[in-house]
């Protein structure tokens, strides 16, 4: 019999040839290009390691904060990693349940863009703490003290929020992992690698009881972290939200925020898969029709961002309030103005692009407007928690802030930390799900994914 | 110069870190010993007595003594609290006519110029060796004193002026010279040239309706400028308005506070000073409309007609005159005989040194070679024997043959005259922490007698006077002695002399750039620059921190094409310097103010901040005229506290237009229209859905009268000392890291087409609905059930999220560990009863909780209410702007202010229910004007 082709993976792929070729750079090692990127990534990481040793030993008044603007470019870091953590779980989770077959390729690596992302967003909150080493005082645990923590603090509800997305998709990205894990233990050559590989796979044999329960708990984990993909963002968002600041006290942020981070999440998802696909091969898996299905979202977030946009120099304006009025005009012709109409460039204007066919099936292109969203968002949450600070109430009290060299090295050294870890990821984990890859080829075709006869 | 390093790189050492050496530590740890042995056991002053009732050995129970600080050679009365032996706090002393119970900034500071590490002198300094002084001055002493010079700053201690005429009659031929930068000489010669003899004067601002200020600054400049705010507080009351017309070439204190101000050159002040007394002896009505309405209110109210004492004698005979002709003599301005040692000045002195008639010239305070550096200073190394007896070497010290390190107020007997005459002594309150010396001790040596102890120097003096034993504990308890005013001199004006002097001049105006010479608003004339509290402080009207700047108004600034912080290099005879420059709204174009006091080699802390005005000043001018200025290209970084000098048509400071329950004091005259907030009771005018606070008594308050507030920032000193507050240094300050938890902020608006000046102090607002207490995760600040939001600075753990949500911004972190290296000496002033924050940590305006919480004690063990204490701002406020109390008490103060029409709350609007209000500035403008 034979199956219609799919836009969604190379036609002719067997469970053999989709084993080899996933199997073959955990197994067989990466040449000089997988070097240089942990190269890249390691110096990376050694910049983070000493801004962070500095910073812990001297205090965060290394770092550009002051008063007023007593939240940085650690903060913006934050929102701008954790944003870009929810492409992954919304692909694999979202995706999952509504039985959209594109994610099967994309969803591990860009799981595990979620799990490097919410690391490097959670080395923020606690560096940026006067007294770090007093961090888990932000959790309820039954002190000698009898205290809690002051629930009515969004930063309490970030804990959570933070640390149960982290767990959950931490777990998710893992269970993914097992029957995967359990191919590269058999097909090991050297014993360390078999019996490495052969604890993290947890005994797995293959058999229909594991996969079954494999699949149940798989879908519920699913079910799991769905609402985490909303309520993350918009617990960040409250933290901002709940805050009396001129451009932050706003009940839009929460849609807004969550709005945000699918749009730079998929950005980033781009980011990664044109190096990645080049890099390892991956032509067979990641095909045209992904990039052009992303490139989608794109557009659709992008509009929500936009909307968020206009709605909060509207109501700025409606509300008649000085100070709300204030910010408005800081951003269009104040102040402001120069982030604020980079911020529309790049999240706005420039992503129209993606409108035309040519574009998204142009891979330089997408991969230059997904860097641009990654700037845009950065942008429009700089925007949002330093340019607000700078000039709320009292006038004499308005100060503009200036990042340090710390303040830089910390961001750039977690960028070299994402790096790394995603340079280790490749070496040592199947980047494509192949239990998933081998369900998919046996799947019927959706049709919006056939590729018609030509005749 | 300033310090030209970029404001981000990192310096090897902040002022909070200054290296303590094993000696500094030593010596801190001896002086930490010896202090706390103080009070018992002291040898060699067992006669120092409290203020207050003995509370004896109790740890942890302040004492407090009576003594009295030098300003200007005047006294000062404070009372001194002393905790373990050390010194921690001062206030103004109530029954001290200077003080009358608050003190300024500079006084509050002179508190840490007792622990000041380097007051042991220059490095390698040895002890000092009296014999070889002796050796070295034998010579002259036999040949009666010639070649010998003695050069000392205006005192007024009786026992100092006896000792140095004591000094002359055994050294005739001895040569006294009397000399210091900044003096009232000026106003003394006025007074001569007017009445033909010396006379002393005093104001009494309270009686005064009317006040004209010619280039004076009685509010901030003089030995008596806490105690004319302090009656000029009071009368900026709706009900009892004075109206006060300032004419002056800068911005000043007072200027700020005036009801009319002109500004116009320093050089015109004197036609205006003739036009005035022209205009009050012969009824001419004159052109210029701020005369016009100034000359027509000194006729019609009691009056008073002031002077600065940067203009040459010829303003302050005119202004006396002034006074004579409306009878303002005897009333707001009082003359006594003089009570000074007469200003000689440094003329015949450097004349001396070019005949090389000057063997040994010895100095008994001050810093003349750094003051004086084109006279003196140039001269100073070419006189064989040098002699320096001062607190701080500086220039002076460090290039003397012998420098002397003289002993702190605190650590001395003394006294000293108030301008009034009334004589108040000096204890010594604490062992010398340093070695150092009294004046007393030099001059014996000097002239080769017998050194008396102080004590029996200064009993043998007031004998006669206190009588008896009980007599001098009197006088010791009240720090003051009675009956010691000087009673008013009965003076005859000479009209036709008076019309002499008024004539006008025909010399044609001058051109040019004017330079304006000021001391410094904090630092005197030099006199604080080690300091670290004053060089901190931000200078009223420029929010400059940690450097003087030359300030000049935007036109001037234009017409050079300076911006803030261009250099600018400025040349006046032979003198040069460079200095940066600093845009200040309000001056008269074409004049360049140049502040005082800055640049001086007195220590550690000053290094590096500011730059001297003194090589450009001619002799003691307080301007000269058509100087060279010439902005370069590169700039200097300075450090303001506050960049943003308009309220950008806020109204977090409000005026008042003068009608009672008006509402439109704020708001609408900005196009504002959703804040029409009740007087009654402003913060809490708008429904919440948050529970209401219960007021249950005692809930504490505080109003502060903007009309009352003169811009001096005592408040934010006092409050550094009572709460422990560190010193960040410039680079920190211009980050905007600043610690104060009360800040002074000022604000610049154009009212009427004139330039305005409000200034309002802004402490921790304690908001019933406090938003930093809601977003604070670990609840490290919360409320107490006084009304308090007070700090757990143990539970927090530095997240700022508390800061970034204050709408009021009082909030400051501890980026650093300011206090962990904290010169050791420096930290025994600490107050023990405030705890010292570590890194990482969030504090504020705490109201004083330690003295809140005393007072509840001590009603608890008393059983009887609770009696509101005064919090550290309020208690040294020299115009008693502050009010603080129970707000449940409707007979409190604070309840009653916040029952005046102009009461409102501080974004009201916002409804964070704040505890701290505001009484909104009244004006007095005359309606024709």
């Amino acid at each position: 019999m034979s199956r219609p082709a799919s836009k969604l993976y190379a036609p002719g792929l067997t469970d053999a040839s989709i084993t080899r070729a996933i199997t073959a750079p955990p197994i067989d090692g990466l040449g000089p290009r997988w070097l240089v990127l942990l190269a890249i990534g390691t110096t990376g990481a050694l910049v983070l390691a000493w801004a962070l040793v500095e910073t812990l030993r001297v205090g965060v008044g290394l770092w550009g904060i002051q008063v007023p603007v007593g939240w940085g470019l650690a903060i913006v870091n934050f929102v701008w990693w954790i944003g870009i953590g929810h492409a992954g779980t919304l692909i694999s989770a979202i995706l999952l349940l509504m039985h959209q077959q594109w994610r099967t390729s994309i969803n591990r690596f860009a799981e595990s863009m979620t799990l490097f992302a919410v690391a490097c967003a959670g080395l923020f909150p606690l560096l940026h703490m006067g007294r770090p080493e007093y961090f888990y005082w932000l959790l309820p645990y039954p002190s000698t003290t009898q205290m809690w923590p002051q629930f009515r603090s969004p930063l309490v509800w970030d804990a959570f929020a933070i640390s149960t997305y982290g767990t959950v998709s931490l777990l998710f990205w893992y269970l993914g992992l097992v029957p995967d894990l359990a191919v590269l233990r058999d097909r090991a050559r050297r014993r360390l690698t078999r019996v490495v590989y052969g604890i993290f796979a947890l005994g797995w044999r293959g058999s229909s009881r594991h996969w079954h329960r494999h699949q149940q708990l798989y879908r519920l984990f699913a079910g799991l972290a769905t609402p985490l993909v909303v309520s993350v963002h918009t617990v960040v968002s409250f933290d901002f939200a709940i805050g009396l600041i001129p451009g932050w006290h706003s009940t839009i942020f929460p849609p807004f925020f969550v709005a945000g981070a699918i749009y730079s999440g998929f950005a980033m998802v781009i980011t990664i898969a044109i190096p990645l696909r080049w890099g390892l091969g991956l032509h067979d898996y990641v095909r045209p029709r992904h990039f052009d299905l992303i490139a989608k979202v794109l557009l659709a977030s992008g509009w929500v961002v936009a909307y968020g946009y206009a709605t909060e120099i509207f109501v700025g304006w409606y509300s008649g309030g000085h100070y709300e009025l204030w910010i408005v005009e800081r951003k269009l012709v104040g102040d402001l103005a120069g982030v604020f109409w980079a911020t529309v460039a790049c999240n706005v204007v420039l992503p129209q692009a993606l409108w035309s066919k040519r574009v998204r099936a142009s891979l330089p292109a997408l991969f230059a407007l997904s860097i641009v969203i990654n700037i845009g968002m950065w942008l429009e949450r700089y925007l949002i928690v330093v340019g607000s600070l700078e000039g709320d109430f009292v006038p004499s009290s308005w100060r503009s802030y200036w990042p340090t060299i710390y303040d830089w090295a910390i961001y750039l050294g977690t960028m070299g930390l994402f790096i790394l870890l995603f340079a280790l990821l490749v070496r040592f984990v199947p980047v494509v799900s192949m239990a998933e890859m081998r369900e998919l080829i046996r799947e019927p075709v959706d049709s919006a994914d056939r590729i018609e006869d030509e005749s | 110069m300033s310090d030209l390093t970029i404001i981000d790189g990192r310096p090897a050492r902040e002022p909070w870190q200054i290296e303590v050496d094993r000696r500094d530590w030593l010596r801190a740890m001896a002086a930490i010993t010896g202090a706390a042995l103080v009070p018992g056991c002291r040898q060699d002053a067992p006669e120092v007595v409290l203020a207050t009732p003995d509370p004896g050995h109790t740890p942890g129970v302040s004492k407090r003594y009576a003594t009295t600080l030098l300003d200007g050679g005047y006294g000062c009365g404070v009372v001194v609290e002393a905790r373990g032996g050390r010194p921690i706090k001062l206030e103004g002393n109530p029954r001290h006519p200077a003080s009358r119970g608050a003190a300024d900034a500079r006084w509050q500071a002179a508190l840490l110029d007792l622990y000041d590490p380097d007051r042991a002198g220059p490095p390698g300094r040895r002890p000092v060796d009296w014999r070889a002084i002796g050796d070295q001055l034998a010579p002259l002493v036999r040949r009666r004193g010639a070649g010998l010079h003695l050069l000392v700053e205006p005192t007024t201690s009786p026992t100092l002026i006896h000792h140095l005429d004591a000094a002359r009659a055994a050294l005739p031929r001895m040569t006294l010279h009397v000399w210091a930068p900044w003096t009232r000489a000026a106003g003394h010669a006025g007074l001569e040239q007017l009445y033909g003899r010396p006379l002393e004067w005093h104001h009494r601002l309270d009686r005064a309706d009317v006040i004209v200020a010619l280039d004076a600054d009685p509010l901030g400049d003089g030995p008596d400028r806490v105690r004319d705010a302090h009656a000029f507080g009071p009368r900026r009351r709706p009900d009892a308005l004075n109206r006060l017309y300032v004419a002056e070439s800068t911005v000043t204190l007072t200027g700020a506070a005036a009801d009319h101000r002109k500004a116009l050159r320093p050089s015109a002040v004197l036609d205006l000073a003739r036009a005035l007394v022209r205009a009050l002896q012969n009824g001419i009505i004159p052109d210029d409309p701020w005369l016009r309405a100034a000359v027509a209110d000194l006729r019609d109210q009691r009056g008073l007609v002031i002077a600065g004492a940067g203009q040459p004698p010829r303003v302050h005979a005119l202004a006396h005159a002034a006074n004579a002709l409306i009878g303002a003599v005897g009333d707001a301005v009082v003359y006594t005989a003089p009570i000074a040692t007469p200003v000689t000045g440094l003329d015949p002195l450097v004349e001396a040194i070019d005949r090389d008639e000057v063997q040994a010239l010895v100095s008994l305070g001050g810093d003349p070679v750094y003051a004086a550096p084109a006279t003196l200073g140039r001269r100073y190394g070419q006189i064989p024997y040098t002699l320096h007896h001062a607190r701080l070497a500086g220039h002076t010290g460090s290039r003397a043959t012998t420098f002397v390190p003289a002993l702190h107020a605190f650590e001395q007997w003394g006294d000293a005259r108030a301008t009034d005459g009334t004589v108040s002594l000096c204890q010594p309150i604490t062992a010398p922490l340093y070695d150092g010396y009294s004046a007393h001790r030099v001059l014996s040596a000097v002239i080769d007698e017998i050194p008396v102890d102080d004590r029996v120097r200064l009993e043998r003096r007031w004998q006669p006077t206190w009588g008896d034993a009980a007599g001098r504990h009197r006088a010791l308890v009240a720090g003051t002695i009675e009956g010691t005013a000087a009673p008013p001199v009965e003076t005859a004006p000479d009209f036709a002399a008076i019309e002499r002097l008024a004539l006008p001049s025909d010399a044609p105006p001058e051109l040019g750039i004017e330079l304006v010479f000021r001391p410094d608003p904090y630092l005197g004339a030099g006199e604080g620059a080690n300091n670290p509290w004053l060089l901190e402080a931000p200078r009223p009207h420029t929010r400059l921190s940690w450097d003087n700047a030359a300030l000049m108004s935007p036109a001037t600034a234009a017409a050079l094409g300076v911006v803030d912080g261009a250099l600018l290099r400025i040349a006046y005879g032979a003198g040069r310097i460079e200095c940066p420059a600093w845009i200040q709204p309000g001056l008269p174009r074409d004049v360049v103010t140049l502040p005082l006091g800055w640049g001086r080699d007195a220590g550690r802390m000053a290094r590096g901040a500011g730059f001297s005005a003194y090589p450009v000043r001619p002799g003691e001018a307080g301007f000269a005229v058509d100087a060279q200025v010439v902005a370069m290209k590169a700039r200097a970084p300075l450090a303001c506290v506050q960049p943003q000098r308009s309220m950008e048509g806020r109204d977090p400071a409000r005026w008042h237009d003068g009608t009672p329950s008006d509402d439109t004091s704020h708001g609408s005259s900005h196009g504002r229209s959703h804040d029409g907030t009740s007087h009654h009771d402003p913060a809490r005018a708008h429904p919440t859905l948050h529970l209401e606070r219960p007021r249950t008594s005692p809930a504490w308050a505080m109003v502060i009268d903007l009309a009352r507030c003169i811009g001096c920032g005592a408040c934010a000193i006092a409050c550094q000392a009572e709460n422990n507050i560190p010193v960040v240094g410039k680079r920190e300050v211009a980050r905007g890291r600043v610690m104060h938890w009360i800040r002074v902020d000022t604000y610049v608006e154009q009212r009427d087409g004139r330039t305005a000046w409000i200034h309002q102090p802004v402490p921790c607002m304690h908001c019933e609905h406090a938003p930093c207490e809601l977003v604070c995760p670990t609840a490290a600040t919360v409320h107490d059930e006084q009304g308090l939001n007070a700090m757990v600075y143990n539970r927090c753990v530095g997240t700022r999220y508390c800061a970034n949500n204050c709408p009021y911004k009082v909030r400051r972190f501890n980026f650093f560990d300011y206090n962990g290296g904290e010169d050791a000496v420096f930290a025994l002033r600490r107050n023990p009863e405030v705890t010292v924050r570590a890194e990482g940590v969030m504090e504020k305006c705490t109201y004083c909780v330690q003295r809140l919480r005393a007072a509840t004690i001590e009603a608890d063990t008393k059983q009887r209410p609770i009696t509101a204490p005064q919090t550290a701002c309020q208690q040294t406020c020299p115009t008693g702007a502050i009010a603080f109390g129970d707000l449940t008490d409707a007979e409190s103060p604070v309840a009653a202010a916040r029952r005046d029409p102009r009461h409102y709350a501080m974004l009201g609007e916002l409804n964070t229910r704040p505890r701290t209000t505001y009484l909104a500035r009244t004006t007095n403008p005359r309606s024709d004007v």
